[in-house]
């Protein structure tokens, strides 16, 4: 059996992120660091691009030491670099991708790039060594909202995908409108907890010739729910509108991941992203998997965010392949997995 | 100036589309308006005249490329300065062979060609949710 460690980092948005997973008999996670800028753009409401490329240059060195310090090996001990090239924003993607190519030229080891939306779904091999393709998954977060059918450990196939924002994206948006501050989907789901979610009825898009999303339409609805009262000098409901407005992001969500189950006809539905990690969207795909009689899988809310232990499970995937990229490596800002 | 009156997200679309046909490798278009009032299905309609199908919110990487018979490049400033759109080199996509959609561009000012196209979406709730005027000025429509 083979038996190795891989260092990753992560870099891709406001994380910046090493991890050291030792393989041979299962995944064993060694380390698991995540340097996080919130805290830095909570003050803008959002990731400044900028900002977040220089704190990832000042982070990713002692980061990637951190991570090597906690799993107790030293860099003779790694076996290749993984690192996320694709999607994010490239300026911060740019950041790990360049310090990994030097990091894996000067040990003379391989270096795998990772597509960030699949490293999301292989959290999902981390947390339940039992869960094996094919499967579908949505991955839904601040950039992304994606059902995906894996039909293998490295074969991934985009079922549905959004036509406008990302599901993070809307919640972070809603937050801003309802003054809840950043990140909006901790405070939405904080708000909604005093709410009724029955209180407003939101639109739930569905198109008839394709299983995507569409957030826009949930959105303007919100806003201009807000924008009558606040123009009627009444008072803002925030509590009832976080939790219509939760419930309806989440119900359509659920409902697409059930539907797309069925149309790839699997066994094995999971979730990922940082938006797994809120609990209604949990409760409410556990009762559909239910209802269908499939098998339901999420990983813990620190292998939701992002993180560089999801990386390290991807790159695992085509070490063993003997799949490795090339020192012209580049960083790319949009890039789907392949479309069905 | 042309003002022009939409009232679902599919006459925002149909603006976007006819505002396309205005448009040249070089055209910079600054779209401002609130949040939800549209300026990404008016960018969607633009997309659709070039044939470009999957155009979708820049929030998160801000800037996406399509490709097509022009190069489409579609920008969301809502969280760049002027100094934080030149250190991305976002700078050099405006004198470039494609077309600059720019949503926010509020937070640009002073920095963008003086031949910008300048949309403007305002609501008036007075008239119902989902009432637009659209005003469209820097080129003959």
């Amino acid at each position: 059996m083979t038996t190795g460690h891989i260092l990753a980092i992560e870099s891709s948005c406001d994380e910046t992120a090493a991890a050291v997973l030792e393989f041979g008999g299962g995944f064993n996670v060694r380390s698991n660091i995540i340097a996080s800028q919130i805290e830095l753009h909570k003050i803008y409401g959002g990731v400044v691009p900028e900002i977040a490329s220089r704190k990832h240059i000042e982070s990713v060195t002692k980061v990637a030491q951190q991570a090597l310090i906690e799993a107790g090996v030293g860099f003779d001990k790694i076996d290749a670099v993984a690192v996320t090239y694709a999607p994010g924003l490239v300026g911060a993607l740019l950041v790990g991708v360049s310090y990994a190519k030097s990091l894996a030229f000067s040990l003379k080891k391989p270096l795998i790039p990772v597509h960030h939306i699949e490293a999301h779904i292989c959290a999902n091999f981390i947390s339940s060594p039992d869960l094996k393709p094919p499967f579908v998954c949505l991955v839904a977060s601040g950039g992304h909202c994606t059902v995906a059918l894996v039909e293998s450990y490295t074969d991934y196939h985009v079922m549905a995908t959004t036509r406008d924002d990302a599901p993070g994206e809307a919640f972070d948006k809603i937050a801003r409108v309802l003054g809840l501050g950043y990140p909006g989907g901790p405070a939405i789901q904080q708000a909604a907890e005093n709410g009724r979610a029955s209180a407003f009825s939101f639109p739930q898009v569905q198109f008839n010739d394709s299983l995507d999303f569409s957030f826009s339409g949930v959105k303007t609805s919100v806003i201009n729910m807000v924008h009558n009262f606040t123009q009627k000098d009444n008072p803002v409901p925030v509590e009832d509108i976080a939790a219509s407005f939760q419930q309806a992001v989440c119900e359509v969500l659920a409902d697409r991941l059930e539907a797309c189950a069925k149309k790839a006809n699997v066994k094995n539905i999971a979730l990922a992203g940082g938006v797994a990690s809120n609990t209604l969207l949990r409760k409410l795909c556990k009762e559909r998997a239910e209802r269908q009689g499939l098998g339901f899988y999420c990983p813990p809310p620190v292998l939701c965010t992002d993180n560089a232990v999801m990386i390290a499970a991807r790159a695992y995937f085509d070490f063993i392949k003997g799949k490795f990229g090339g020192l012209d490596l580049n960083a790319i800002a949009n890039l789907d997995i392949a479309k069905m | 100036m042309k003002k022009l009156v939409s009232k679902s997200e599919k006459e925002t679309f149909d603006i976007g589309f006819k505002i396309g046909e205005k448009l040249h490798p070089g055209s910079v278009v600054a779209l401002l308006g609130d949040l939800g009032c549209g300026k990404t299905a008016l960018t969607r309609g633009i997309g659709a005249y070039f044939d470009v199908q999957n155009v979708v919110s820049p929030t998160f990487t801000l800037v996406n490329e399509y490709k097509s018979t022009i190069p489409i490049y579609h920008f969301d400033a809502y969280r760049i300065d002027s100094e934080g759109w030149i250190d991305a080199g976002f700078d050099e996509y405006l004198f470039a062979d494609g077309i600059c959609i720019i949503e926010w561009a509020d937070n640009l000012n002073g920095i963008l060609p003086e031949n910008t196209i300048k949309i403007t979406i305002t609501k008036n709730l007075d008239n119902g949710d989902n009432y637009r005027e659209v005003t469209i000025e820097g080129v003959d429509f």
